[in-house]
């Protein structure tokens, strides 16, 4: 049967159980947007307002869905636009696929209207990319694209496609494809996995720090079981913080910058760590020659080129968390850990004690982690938070008391300010649970755009703007480390109300105490989309810090 | 220290791009290149001399080309 290009690229993205596709379109994508228009009923099409808006909607699918999210752009702006969301995709391993215009073929090199190279931008922050300039390679290379976004470590595909092969006709015939350069995961074998458990076994102070890699392999279940077994305590990572919970009683906090005060001195003090799907990011281990020095790292990745990248690995793990976990858990012996455990207790009761005192000093204000507290407690930790960048971010993923598996979505490894809005366009789409955007006064201008994409799809997302009329991250540093010189920090903002109106989404500000409970009540009640934007005290600060160059236990908590 | 890199690859254009683009981002200077495209067995033979990289920034660039989709094979040895 003879086909379109367009044609054969919607069939593969169906023979791909595509269900959706946040996209704009264009010229140079018209064929691909004319065949679509013929299977409105099968594949979902979002329009958002800008590109970038697509990009970081499609991640917010695939982070909630735990499948490639795809876009759809046109060519030159079109495919620029995407940049951020690509690298920020890269950097967070994320499955996606973006399918980008391009100029017919018989242009390519010519600076031809909308013309840009996209392979050549786009090649340092791709796990793969590929530019199709006749009609009959689409099904095989859609195949390949989804097959290399999903699989062993996800990551963002580019597939450009020429004018030219989207109008021209094929024999169409279903493809799949396998690459076996990538279906090789390692053989655990029984000696090393006794081996591994040896170490585990005879270890005193034990520490497990957990990353996304929990969630992409879904491997939350298999983590609770291990620790419970070994009785060894759990920490996250940014991206790991809703890979397990309080209800652990092993849960001892989060690493890294922003973390807990008690996991972070104490890496300085265990006698093992084991990084499960984790890459010892700078903000995870602060200076680098001084952390955790007095233990053996056991680094489970299923990516070997993280394995001995940062930190030098005393038994580097290739392979999927979830087989690993399962694999190891007979040899496991559990073992009385009562004097460690009871560590991280005493030395989270001094950061408690912090804690009161900021509170005690602010008892009139209202601040963000109050907020986002009182949000975790109204919602009963059952909801999905989509946290935009900087103080927000730190407090959202600090003080919500996260109860459902994969339900923190944040930009990590990019820092993306602007990511939240339209990762939790993505986020609602994939989910019935709701979703709560947590973001900034700064972050929420970046891509306020995506309000347009709420309206029109009627999607019933919470959005929850921290305002504290700065760039309050920035600020910070600019306090702690620059002699309060708040160099262009500061926000004139507009009014978000009347903005949010023009979108005909309700919206409500608060700026006194006492209206924070009876509001946040209405916002989480609300079944429609929802802005409430509450004045938080602006010269407040995210503690504990480690500052920029510091070692893990130089953690300052004031 | 000076070693030579070997690589095996599907024969596409892209393939020279993505390793000299890692290559760039990790700052490492490399002293010579060659690629030889092979029509008949459709692979191509890249050789690569970099220099002034310790053990582990050798080790750790290494697994970071072998992820590079096209490529089939790679090893290095120390040539100075």
């Amino acid at each position: 049967m003879k086909i379109t290009g367009a044609e054969a690229l919607i069939k593969s993205l169906l023979l791909e159980k595509v269900e959706v596709i946040f996209g704009y379109p264009g010229g140079a994508i018209m064929p691909v947007y004319d065949a679509l228009y013929h299977y409105q009923d099968k594949i979902k099409h979002i329009l958002v307002r800008h590109e970038q808006g697509a990009v970081h909607a499609a991640e917010g699918y695939a982070r909630i869905s735990r499948k490639p999210g795809v876009c759809f752009t046109t060519s030159g702006p079109g495919a620029t636009n995407l940049v951020t969301g690509i690298a920020d995709a890269m950097m967070d391993s994320v499955p996606l696929v973006c399918i980008t215009g391009q100029v017919a073929s018989s242009l390519l090199g010519s600076d031809a209207f909308q013309e840009t190279d996209v392979i050549g931008i786009t090649t340092p922050i791709t796990k793969w990319n590929y530019q199709i300039i006749n009609a009959q390679e689409i099904p095989e290379i859609i195949s390949k694209a989804f097959y290399i976004a999903s699989k062993g470590r996800p990551g963002p595909v580019v597939i450009d496609i020429t004018k030219n092969a989207q109008i021209e006709e094929l024999d169409y015939k279903p493809k799949k494809i396998f690459i076996e350069k990538l279906e090789k995961t390692n053989k655990l074998e029984k000696n090393k996995l006794k081996e591994i458990a040896e170490i585990i076994n005879s270890s005193e102070k034990p520490l497990i720090v957990a990353g996304h890699g929990v969630l992409i392999s879904n491997a939350e279940n298999e983590l609770n079981i291990f620790s419970k077994k070994a009785k060894i305590p759990i920490a996250v990572t940014l991206h790991g913080v809703s890979s397990t919970n309080k209800d652990n009683p092993y849960y001892v906090g989060m690493v890294g910058m922003h973390g807990n005060y008690a996991p972070n001195v104490l890496t300085n003090e265990a006698d093992l760590l084991l990084g499960f799907g984790m890459r010892f990011d700078d903000r995870v281990t602060g200076k680098l020659d001084r952390y955790a020095k007095n233990a053996k790292i056991i680094h489970v990745d299923i990516d070997a080129s993280e394995h001995n990248k940062n930190v030098k690995t005393y038994f580097p793990v290739l392979s999927d968390l979830k087989y690993f976990l399962k694999n190891i858990l007979p040899y496991i012996k559990s073992k009385n850990r009562k004097n460690w455990i009871e560590k991280f207790k005493q030395l989270d009761e001094i950061e408690k004690k912090y804690e009161k005192k900021r509170y005690k000093k602010y008892e009139n204000k209202i601040t963000s982690d109050l907020v986002i507290k009182k949000l975790s407690e109204l919602t009963k930790g059952k909801a999905i938070v989509v946290a935009d960048v900087g103080q927000n971010q730190m407090f959202a993923a600090r003080y919500y008391d996260f109860k459902l598996n994969n339900s923190f979505i944040s930009s990590g490894g990019l820092g993306t300010m602007g990511f939240s809005l339209p990762a939790s366009i993505g986020a609602k789409i994939a989910s019935k649970n709701d979703v709560y955007a947590v973001v900034g006064d700064g972050g929420f201008q970046m891509t306020i755009q995506e309000l347009g994409t709420i309206m029109q799809e009627k999607l019933p997302i919470k959005i929850l703007i921290l305002n504290n009329q700065y760039l309050g991250m920035v600020r910070q540093w600019q306090e702690l480390f620059f002699s309060k010189r708040y160099s262009f920090t500061y926000l004139k903002n507009p009014n978000f109300i009347q903005i949010a109106q023009g979108y005909n989404i309700q919206s409500k500000k608060i700026n006194k105490k006492q209206d924070l409970e009876k509001e946040l009540k209405k916002f989480i009640k609300s079944k429609k989309p929802y802005v409430l934007e509450v004045m938080v005290e602006a010269e407040h600060n995210v503690f504990p810090m480690i500052p920029a160059g510091n070692a893990v236990d130089e953690i300052r908590l004031e | 220290m000076k070693y030579q890199i070997n690589i095996i690859a599907e024969n596409q254009q892209i393939v020279v791009y993505r390793i000299i683009n890692l290559f760039l981002k990790k700052k490492i200077f490399i002293e010579k290149i060659e690629a030889n495209f092979n029509e008949k067995e459709n692979f191509s033979k890249i050789l690569i001399i970099i220099k002034n990289l310790n053990q582990n920034m050798i080790e750790t660039t290494i697994k970071q080309i072998n992820k590079i989709i096209e490529i089939k094979k790679i090893n290095y040895k120390k040539i100075l």
